[in-house]
């Protein structure tokens, strides 16, 4: 519990690389969220233009009476004081990630570079509608109560809960009464849910947005993104000048977006391009193979328009992702945050979230059947074992107090399905340094195992063979603390994208890299304006490429990135492909003593000496 | 002119080359510095404490010598001691790279240092380390030398104030000076 708390309030002790102590310099790694005015994008909230479009009453009471939505939010890393940096490596976060995923990597990079590098994580804009009163009131009021710490008060994370989820009839467990088992008062009767008081002073329960609350996401395409992204590179620029770097990344889906970037054409003038290539100094690619051909069939320009604007009407298309695996999306998104206070602040206790209707019922509660301690519960959620989806997969330790049934379903990785603990006892963890996680030699079948309960490490065997797809390879590591994981999820921000906007970026992807048809068709329309869509640039995109991939992830082979690296212009002297083996799709940015921080380190080196020796 | 004056003087050059270059080059196009530090005016002086000399020595890759242009000047090797601590660069790609002016300017925006004070190594990554590399002359009786001053946070044991002044290891001294002399050999016959 010291240890957590330890993490907690000096984050910079969990930075280490290189198997020595990394010293901080004198000047404490700082990670600050930095909000600021984004690009304008007339029809959202605040915009001030003539297509502003209304507030709905949720939006209202969330945010109040005059919110403005046009705004870029950032998590810095940095060390105050000192030179300026060289070098600012901008990260996009993947697939519903929000900007603290990039949390441990950017702690590692910025203190083995001793304040040569900044590293700025993006919260995408839909980040700001999401409804963190239960959360902050969860983790503020934990660590005000010494929760974990012997007579400790942990109210507040069950007041968190309740806040976002009625009570639940489960049987006792542990702390939980039983049948009202949410209830703060632990008086066994069912509650309503817990209102808390928000920054408006209002005492309410939480606020999940309906789809028609939150058209205005219509018009929050890729180019409204771009656009911020732009202002910020800009920035960005300004603080290194010229002669320094400003390099642009991302992780999983966050590659997609950071390689259209680099393809955009952000002047809507035909007379002219202002390539997004041209304004980064390279492109780091993390567990993700970048932006590729997109659909086959890609929609015109009167089909893209009809979907705008059918996106912009009440009982329209999803203007965000309503669900993920048949979970709705906020109550998953909510679930995590909670699940993630509950499992840093009581990791031994009965598992909270499996006390919510989301777990508790339906699709998850099949996966998480088996009673389980809180930090359990997030590693039979997300580690790579318990996991059938790599998306969702980081190689945090194991369960092995229990039967673990290897299962496999079509369209999912195998994965073993935890039984009930040894006992009637809660499914434990051991974390990524257990010494005594089970291993499978090669050839050891992984549904067995050593004691018959699977392993932690497999042998993926080898690679594909040429011309065949990507595949896992190599032997597994462990190599994420959950608790450093835990530590991402919830604070200053959070690991998760609640509202993540599907209709109009689903659209938008579908002409992956390559919008020039569209540009044609709006260029025939008005010859002064190349349209919503500008992907022009990418066989031109001629930057330096660093690509990281981890064997047991997502982009498991050095030909994962053939497919991007085959479609720009850098020549191959300027790319590179590093595949970290045994790391999982969410090592590569959180893993300890992080193989993925070398390379990125070396290439910034590389970038500031090459920029240097025209400028010094 | 003869063809076998002219035989000579090329040979001479080709010589006094060969010679330069086995001094100065590592394999690929950088040339090689092996230095000392001359522990007469090389000290590391503690936050509060005493100066202590400094031995050991240190490589440097420098892309051109003398510079025409900015050239490369990359750090390839450090062994240095002194009262007890022990600096070397950090196991990682490129330690030092940097870059050389032709004033003979140099700057390694990040210096990637391990220091090792006999109980707990730690690793340092030091901004903007600063120095100049300069030629025969007043305060360097070798036909170069290199200077730097930087500080190193080695955190319990404070602040390390690090005054360098390395010079050619003899061996490499002895070749650069015989290298040297037949290129200004063959330069002064061909002036005649």
């Amino acid at each position: 519990m010291n240890r957590r708390l330890g993490l907690l309030i000096v984050p910079i002790l969990m930075a280490g690389t290189m198997g020595a102590t990394v010293l901080d310099c004198g000047q404490m790694t700082e990670q600050a969220v930095v909000d600021q005015p984004g690009h304008v994008e007339p029809h959202t909230p605040g915009s001030g233009a003539p297509e502003e479009m209304p507030l709905s009453p949720a939006v209202v009471a969330l945010l109040g009476a005059n919110p403005d939505l046009n705004r870029i939010s950032t998590i810095r890393t940095r060390k105050p004081g000192g030179p300026p940096p060289r070098a600012i490596l901008i990260l996009v976060p993947g697939f519903l990630g929000g900007a603290t995923t990039f949390d441990p990597l950017a702690r590692d990079l910025v203190d083995s570079m001793g304040g040569t590098l900044q590293v700025w994580a993006i919260d995408r804009r839909p980040n700001q509608l999401e409804d963190r009163v239960g959360s902050n009131h969860a983790a503020v009021g934990a660590l005000l109560g010494a929760c974990g710490q012997p007579g400790g008060n942990c109210s507040a994370i069950f007041q968190g809960a309740h806040f976002y989820f009625p009570d639940t009839d489960k049987a006792p467990l542990g702390d939980f009464p039983g049948p009202g088992d949410l209830d703060v008062n632990l008086n066994g009767a069912f509650d309503l849910q817990q209102p808390l008081v928000d920054g408006f002073g209002v005492s309410r329960v939480a606020i999940r947005f309906a789809q028609d609350d939150l058209r205005f996401l219509a018009h929050w395409g890729i180019d409204a993104y771009m656009r911020d992204w732009a202002m910020l590179i800009a920035e960005a620029r300004s603080i290194v000048g010229e002669n320094g770097l400003v390099l642009l990344g991302g992780h999983s889906q966050g590659t997609g977006w950071a390689t259209i970037f680099a393809a955009y054409d952000l002047d809507p003038d035909p007379a002219n391009v202002v390539a997004g290539h041209s304004l980064i100094d390279g492109l780091v690619l993390l567990e993700g193979g970048g932006v590729g051909p997109g659909s086959a069939t890609k929609p015109t320009l009167a089909e893209y328009q009809a979907k705008v604007a059918a996106l912009e009407l009440p009982g329209g298309p999803d203007v965000f992702l309503s669900q993920f695996s048949f979970i709705p999306l906020a109550e998953l998104a909510t679930s995590s945050e909670v699940a993630a206070i509950a499992g840093f602040y009581q990791p031994d206790e009965p598992s909270l979230i499996q006390r919510t209707p989301t777990f508790g019922s339906g699709l998850v509660s099949i996966l998480l059947a088996a009673p389980a301690t809180n930090e359990a519960v997030v590693g039979l959620f997300l580690d790579d074992d318990f996991s059938p989806i790599g998306a969702f997969s980081a190689s945090l330790g194991f369960s092995d107090n229990g039967p673990n049934t290897y299962s496999t379903f079509p369209g999912f990785a195998p994965f073993y399905l935890a039984g009930n603990g040894d006992g009637g006892a809660l499914r434990n963890w051991r974390d990524f340094d257990d010494p005594v996680l089970p291993v499978c030699p090669p050839g050891q079948a992984p549904p067995v195992g050593p004691a018959g309960r699977g392993c932690a490490i497999i042998d993926n065997g080898p690679p594909s063979a040429p011309g065949a797809a990507p595949r896992m390879n190599g032997l597994e590591r462990e190599v994420t603390a959950i608790v450093d994981f835990l530590r991402t999820q919830f604070g200053k921000a959070n690991g998760f994208e609640w509202y993540f906007v599907d209709g109009r970026v689903s659209q938008d992807f579908s002409y992956g890299n390559d919008s020039s048809a569209l540009v044609a068709q709006a260029l025939a329309a008005d010859p002064s304006d190349e349209g919503p869509l500008r992907i022009t640039q990418n066989a031109a995109v001629d930057v330096p490429v660093l690509a990281i991939g981890g064997s047991n992830g997502l982009a498991p082979e050095i030909k994962s990135f053939d497919r991007y690296l085959d479609s720009i212009a850098t020549p191959a002297a300027d790319t590179e492909v590093v595949i970290i083996e045994g790391y999982a799709h969410l090592d590569v940015i959180n893993a300890r003593h992080n193989d993925t921080v070398p390379p990125i380190v070396d290439l910034v080196n590389r970038l500031i000496q090459r920029k240097l020796l025209a400028s010094f | 002119m003869s063809k076998r004056t002219n035989r000579r003087r090329h040979a001479t050059a080709a010589i006094g080359a060969a010679i330069l270059v086995t001094a100065l080059c590592g394999s690929g196009q950088a040339l090689a510095l092996a230095l000392d530090a001359d522990p007469a005016q090389s000290s590391i002086t503690p936050a509060g404490g005493s100066a202590s000399p400094i031995t050991g020595s240190l490589n440097v890759a420098v892309g051109q010598l003398p510079p025409a242009t900015n050239t490369t000047f990359d750090v390839t090797q450090v062994a240095l001691n002194s009262g007890g601590y022990a600096i070397s660069l950090q196991s990682i790609a490129n330690p030092g790279l940097g870059v050389l002016s032709p004033a003979g300017n140099f700057l390694i925006p990040t210096l990637f240092l391990s220091v090792d004070n006999g109980v707990t190594p730690i690793d340092v990554a030091l901004a903007n380390v600063t120095g100049v590399l300069f030629g025969r002359g007043p305060g360097c009786p070798y036909d170069y030398c290199l200077s730097s001053n930087f500080e190193i946070d080695s955190g319990a044991g404070g602040m390390l104030a690090v005054s360098l002044y390395a010079v050619p290891e003899p061996s490499t001294a002895l070749l650069v000076a015989l290298g040297l002399g037949g290129l200004a050999i063959q330069r002064r016959r061909m002036s005649r």
